[in-house]
């Protein structure tokens, strides 16, 4: 028969190096915001990604597909994040977007996208001590988060007129957060491994969509929307918490009447505060802005399909906030988009230099490198 | 020459077939990297969100908590122990010679040839010497311990201690020798009296052969057993005639006949005259010679075993000096856990069924005179039940001692039974299974 002997003492060890956390600052809650901005509008600092047939961000820009098509896009980022004299140097690699058009007739589109709407990739690796039993123990503790949130997009768009397109989109969110946390101690025949793992699973729906309009031969205007369905956090067969994907407004225009050059400038408004209910810590989620500008110049032609050479600059706010410490991010981006095949097969390529706002003595930059490829048979 | 110079449009052609060449370089660079997104500079400043909980918990546990002997079993000891000090420790092997040679090889056309005379025999020991202790010079004496006893009716009886013990008299002697500690190698000789032998070989009788030392100082040989891989073994020359080898004789028990296995643990084995008496039964004794080992079986809280990470475990054992031999001088001792699975309820055999000394667990010293509170830490065996493919294992530990049955140093500690301020205790320090991560 058991008996308990003694409840000799309830440690509640709460030290800070304990902390399992991002220890960067764009990865903090749900996970770095990707932006939906395909290798050619990254380029371009996302001044095109309005009328960008292959970004998700306006259901009626894939019009611009033409015929059935392929698009996939690798983007590692190599990121440095700086806190007094120690540095990290990580690489995260991701693939943001992949998409399959549809030709439905001379005037319609179909699509089908997925793409990354929140990144939570990090692991963090951590010394700190602690007192088990009458004596004190160092130990290397490992936190890992692997996963996203991605967004799962049906859409179709469609020309009204020669110089009106429209688009609609039918989302669902899915994803998982796999985490895991292992705390290692010095002895380890004397004192067992702390492990942790858990996967944290997302369900969401939203529906979205937007409108190309070009009034004049070397103008055109686009803004697109995406309202919010609700979004369950679960654990196993256990919600968690309950909230809204955020509402999404943008819009942008652009004027082609350069030779041989385009312009363009958007705006985007995502009402990240929705989530802020599912949140479970101190931090907060935001509504953010994003602004970007950027140019498209042609170059020599490969095939009589001309090279493109992008160029571009975008800001905006990162969504989650670390004791109310809201970071900006800033990117300047270059790229260049290669016709392999004619137009049937082409490689962008883009080059993003990204700053972060220093957040609780924490500096954070990344080049992000970007290749998409875009098959159209 | 005209046609040497690239035109225009060839250069262009070129150049654009280069930058293309060199994106997919850079591309192909870039690609190749290979992930790793490893931080935590930015910690704790940007990793706020985590708490670990931990509890710490004495609690009573024991199951069932005893003293099991002999380890190793009798006959099974990988070395034999030889030892003398004063009127405390007595200790003698014994290794049998069941089968002796009647006929070597001479050589001649019509066969082998009955041997009929020997010469020189003697015992050869191979020795643990690092572990061995004497200071003075030694006597070895060999005794015939032969029993008129011994056929599969009286096996039993076969390897009594009662019966043999008694053989180790004057007129048993078959061999001595003194030697000088300096001379004692790692490789003993031991001449016997070839007559006495000779009669054995051909009455065709048994040899068995009783080893007892002696010397001014403690002595404590430890001879290479039969299951060590290096027994002693009986030598003699089958002629007179100098120009023959050796025969060489391995040891072997021809009893039990009907249990090939036990005869061949009773090929060597050791007779304990002398030694110590152990705490009662109500304590739990490790070491010793025969070897004795401490079982504890344990019931621990499923809360701590199924719904927690166990970081730490520690048992805690009172111990109880004993007026042992060498009582200051530490006896490692070595937690094991027992890998029996419940089924099985003979405590012996699941003191037997454990892991290896060292796996796993930190060993701990005890000086056989002290008293006071010992720690042994087992958090791996808790951490091991608290496995699914160990819920058919018992959840015991087992202390041995370093080396078992040839040091007659043992420790004794207070068991379930005494006092509750003396029993043994479990320490535990465990963080219950939270959810985290959530940001």
């Amino acid at each position: 028969m058991m008996r308990r002997f003694m409840l000799a003492a309830s440690a509640v060890l709460v030290l800070p190096a304990l902390g399992a956390a991002q220890g960067t600052i764009s990865t903090q809650g749900f996970g770095y915001p990707t932006g939906g901005l395909s290798t050619r509008a990254g380029a371009a600092g996302g001044g095109f990604a309005e009328f960008d047939f292959t970004s998700p961000r306006n259901p009626s820009s894939t019009l611009g597909w033409g015929r059935g098509g392929l698009y996939f896009q690798y983007e590692p980022e190599f990121r440095t994040v700086t806190a007094g004299p120690a540095t990290d140097n990580t690489m995260t690699a991701r693939f943001p977007i992949w998409m399959a058009g549809l030709q439905l007739g001379a005037k319609a589109m179909g699509t089908l996208t997925y793409s990354t709407l929140l990144d939570r990739t990090w692991a963090t690796e951590v010394r700190g001590g602690q007192i088990l039993g009458p004596d004190s123990v160092g130990y290397t503790e490992r936190v890992e988060s692997n996963g996203a949130i991605n967004d799962l997009r049906l859409g179709v768009s469609y020309s009204v007129r020669d110089n009106l397109s429209v688009g609609f989109g039918l989302h669902g969110f899915t994803g998982e957060n796999r985490m895991t946390l292992r705390r290692q101690y010095d002895d380890s025949l004397r004192y067992g491994t702390l492990t942790r793992a858990l996967t944290i699973s997302y369900l969401g729906a939203g529906f979205s969509a937007g409108a190309t309009w070009r009034p004049h031969e070397q103008i055109a205007v686009a803004a697109s929307f995406r309202s919010g369905g609700g979004l369950d956090v679960t654990v196993g067969d256990t919600v968690l918490a309950s909230g809204n994907i955020p509402n999404r407004f943008g819009a942008g225009i652009r004027f082609d009447g350069l030779p041989g050059a385009s312009v363009a400038l958007s705006v985007e408004r995502t009402q990240w505060s929705s989530l802020d209910e599912l949140l479970q810590t101190d931090l907060t989620a935001n509504d953010t802005w994003e602004v970007g500008v950027g140019a498209e110049m042609q170059g020599p032609k490969m095939r009589n399909v001309p090279i493109l050479f992008y160029l571009g600059y975008r800001q905006r706010d990162l969504p989650f906030a670390v004791s109310g410490d809201v970071s900006k991010e800033r990117f300047y981006s270059a790229g260049t988009g290669l016709p392999l095949a004619g137009p049937r097969v082409l490689l962008d390529m883009a080059v993003q230099r990204a700053s972060r706002s220093e957040v609780q003595g924490v500096s954070e930059n990344a080049w992000i490198f970007s290749m998409g490829f875009t098959v159209r048979p | 020459m005209v046609a040497l110079m690239a035109t225009p449009r060839t250069v262009m052609t070129t150049r654009r077939g280069r930058f293309v060449l060199l994106a997919m370089l850079v591309a192909g660079t870039v690609a190749a990297c290979t992930e790793d997104f490893d931080g935590g500079a930015a910690c704790p400043a940007l990793c706020p969100e985590q708490n670990v909980v931990v509890y710490d918990t004495t609690i009573d546990p024991v199951e069932l908590d005893t003293t099991v002997s002999p380890f190793p079993t009798h006959g099974t000891e990988t070395e034999l122990f030889l030892a003398r000090r004063g009127d405390t420790v007595d200790v003698r092997p014994v290794v049998r010679f069941d089968s002796l040679p009647s006929f070597f090889n001479s050589g001649s056309p019509t066969g082998d040839t009955v041997i009929t005379v020997i010469d020189s025999p003697y015992v050869k020991l191979r020795i643990n010497l690092p572990d061995s202790r004497f200071s003075q010079p030694v006597t070895f004496d060999v005794f015939d311990v032969d029993t008129t006893t011994g056929d599969s009716a009286f096996a039993r009886n076969d390897t009594s201690t009662a019966i043999e013990r008694q053989l180790f008299r004057p007129d048993r002697l078959i061999g001595s020798i003194t030697f000088d500690s300096a001379h004692i190698t790692d490789s003993l000789r031991i001449p016997l009296d070839s007559l006495k032998v000779l009669n054995k070989i051909l009455n065709k009788q048994r040899l068995r052969l009783g080893f007892r030392a002696s010397s001014a100082a403690l002595v404590q040989i430890r001879i290479i057993a039969y299951e060590g891989g290096d027994p002693p073994l009986l030598r003699f020359r089958p002629t007179a005639d100098t120009a023959f080898a050796d025969v060489t004789v391995f040891p072997r028990s021809l009893v039990p006949r009907s249990q090939i296995t036990l005869a061949a643990d009773l090929t060597d084995y050791v007779h304990v005259i002398q030694f110590p008496a152990a705490p009662d039964p109500t304590f739990l004794t490790v070491g010793g010679v025969p070897g004795k080992r401490t079982l504890i079986r344990f019931t621990v809280p499923s809360r701590i075993l199924d719904s927690s990470n166990v970081l730490r475990a520690t048992l805690e054992l009172t111990q109880r000096p004993v007026n042992s031999v060498d009582k200051t001088v530490p006896l490692t001792l070595f937690p094991l856990v027992v890998t029996a699975g419940t089924e099985i309820t003979d405590v012996g055999r699941s003191a037997f069924l454990t892991n290896s000394p060292g796996a796993g667990f930190d060993s701990v010293l005890v000086a056989p005179g002290d008293s006071g509170v010992g720690s042994i830490e087992v958090v791996n065996a808790l951490r091991a039940w608290g496995l699914g493919l160990t819920g058919s294992s018992q959840k015991g530990i087992v202390l041995r001692a370093g080396p078992e049955s040839v040091d007659p140093r043992f420790g004794a500690f207070y068991s379930s039974s005494a006092a509750p301020n003396l029993r043994p205790r479990l320490r535990v320090s465990y963080s219950p299974v939270r959810s985290f991560g959530i940001p």
